[in-house]
């Protein structure tokens, strides 16, 4: 259905006072001096990192993250439920949640609090097939976008949160959901 | 800017059932994803196809029109016109997204798993940045091309932008690696605004991300406006 085109308002606002020629140059001053502020950031904070999204210089990931073969057993030990981390190196919000989270030493031992956490890097992209597990925890977990933290309690998916809405967003839920899935502690 | 223009478009939007049906359907399929997970996440961080949708053509159907001619003809100038139809584009796509995350909440309240206030109200303040900020870009889009051209230029350049990212990725070419990765970040436009509320610093970059690109976008749109020959004479 074709739209009906706008119709001219009748406007009775004054003329603005002397040239407007200058407005656009104003914002591209202040989008020009965003953009080199950015390209520091990126230099100072990334650009010369290597790329994964293991620790980099300035910005340590402080979550001592537990191998996902032995992950299962120190769940049944602590009580605590499993946290899959899934991303991957190219992945722009997993690097963002790594910065806002993981690298924050009050969140990483919160973290460390609530789940028994397990970071599990996608590498299809970059070598053409996942490392030995990958794949299968990737389906297991109903993975299908980066990054996916899913919480696993006696081997059950409880929850899920695709995507990176926030460190408030994400603590809150993962506050929320282990409290959930705390699965019986082995005496 | 100028208050006839925002409330004139505002109301053109409003009556428009292309428009309305494509903001149903997105929510419809964003409301069972949001409900069943219990998450609001997903529902912010789409606020910018809502400023997609609501400003493609703002500027373009004007100009395909002959309506731009007649707006001008108007004591406005062309800055104002372009600030008018970015600001109201964005606040009635931010207005949607909240109306829309305040649904969600609703149906997930009750749920063991529901989402604070404090939650809700920064995603809100996310979802109300990201609908800004998409209308930026395709008013920038907008300025470029007549009708819904907008909206070609809009994808295509976003395909273009991926395509050149996969070859860079397959021929490990570092430096437009980072350039196709910041230029990305430009057509998703999050601002985390959780570090409010956690009492974290600042996500400068995110911040700088936003900033530069928002005014980037409107820079353009109002250099190419200001530098359009508008003819009364032609066949617009």
């Amino acid at each position: 259905m074709p739209e009906t085109p706008e119709r001219a308002p009748a406007i009775a606002a004054p003329r603005v006072a002397g040239s407007t020629r200058r407005d656009p140059w104003v914002l591209l001053a202040i989008g020009a001096a965003a953009l080199i502020a950015r390209i520091v950031l990126a230099v100072t904070h990334h650009g010369d990192a290597p790329a994964t999204r293991a620790a980099t210089a300035t910005q340590p990931d402080l979550v001592r993250w537990v191998a996902a073969d032995s992950a299962e057993a120190v769940s049944r030990a602590t009580g605590k439920p499993i946290l899959y981390e899934f991303g991957a190196d190219w992945c722009g919000p997993c690097q963002a949640m790594t910065h806002d989270i993981f690298s924050q030493p009050a969140l990483a031992r919160a973290v460390e609090g609530y789940v028994v956490p397990v970071r599990v890097t996608d590498r299809q992209r970059e070598q053409g097939r996942n490392p030995p597990g990958v794949d299968s925890l990737q389906t297991a977990c109903g993975v299908n976008a980066f990054p996916t933290l899913a919480l696993v309690s006696r081997g059950q998916v409880i929850d899920r949160q695709v995507g990176y809405p926030g460190a408030a967003v994400t603590m809150g839920w993962l506050a929320r959901a282990s409290d959930h899935g705390h699965p019986p502690r082995r005496n | 800017m100028n208050r006839t223009l925002i409330l004139t478009l505002i109301r053109n939007r409003l009556s428009s059932p292309v428009r309305l049906a494509l903001l149903v359907i997105t929510t419809l399929s964003l409301m069972p994803v949001a409900i069943f997970s219990h998450q609001l996440g997903p529902i912010a961080s789409s606020a910018i196809f809502f400023g997609f949708i609501i400003a493609a053509g703002a500027i373009g159907q004007d100009i395909a029109s002959g309506t731009l001619q007649l707006v001008l003809a108007r004591p406005v100038s062309r800055p104002a016109y372009v600030m008018s139809r970015w600001f109201a584009t964005g606040l009635l796509a931010g207005a949607w997204t909240v109306g829309v995350l305040a649904l969600a909440y609703a149906a997930i309240a009750s749920g063991p798993t529901a989402p604070t206030r404090v939650e809700f109200l920064v995603l809100a303040g996310e979802g109300i940045s990201q609908a800004f900020g998409g209308a930026a870009l395709v008013i920038m889009f907008s300025s470029l091309a007549g009708g819904l051209g907008d909206v070609g230029l809009l994808v295509g350049s976003y395909i273009a932008l991926n395509i050149l990212g996969q070859v860079a990725q397959h021929d490990d070419w570092r430096p437009v690696i980072a350039l196709v990765e910041q230029l990305n970040a430009s057509y998703t436009l999050h601002l985390s605004l959780g570090w409010i509320v956690e009492h974290q610093p600042p996500p400068w970059m995110s911040i700088m991300v936003y900033v530069s690109t928002v005014a980037f976008a409107l820079g353009v749109a109002i250099l190419r406006l200001n530098r359009r020959e508008l003819s009364y004479a032609g066949n617009a």
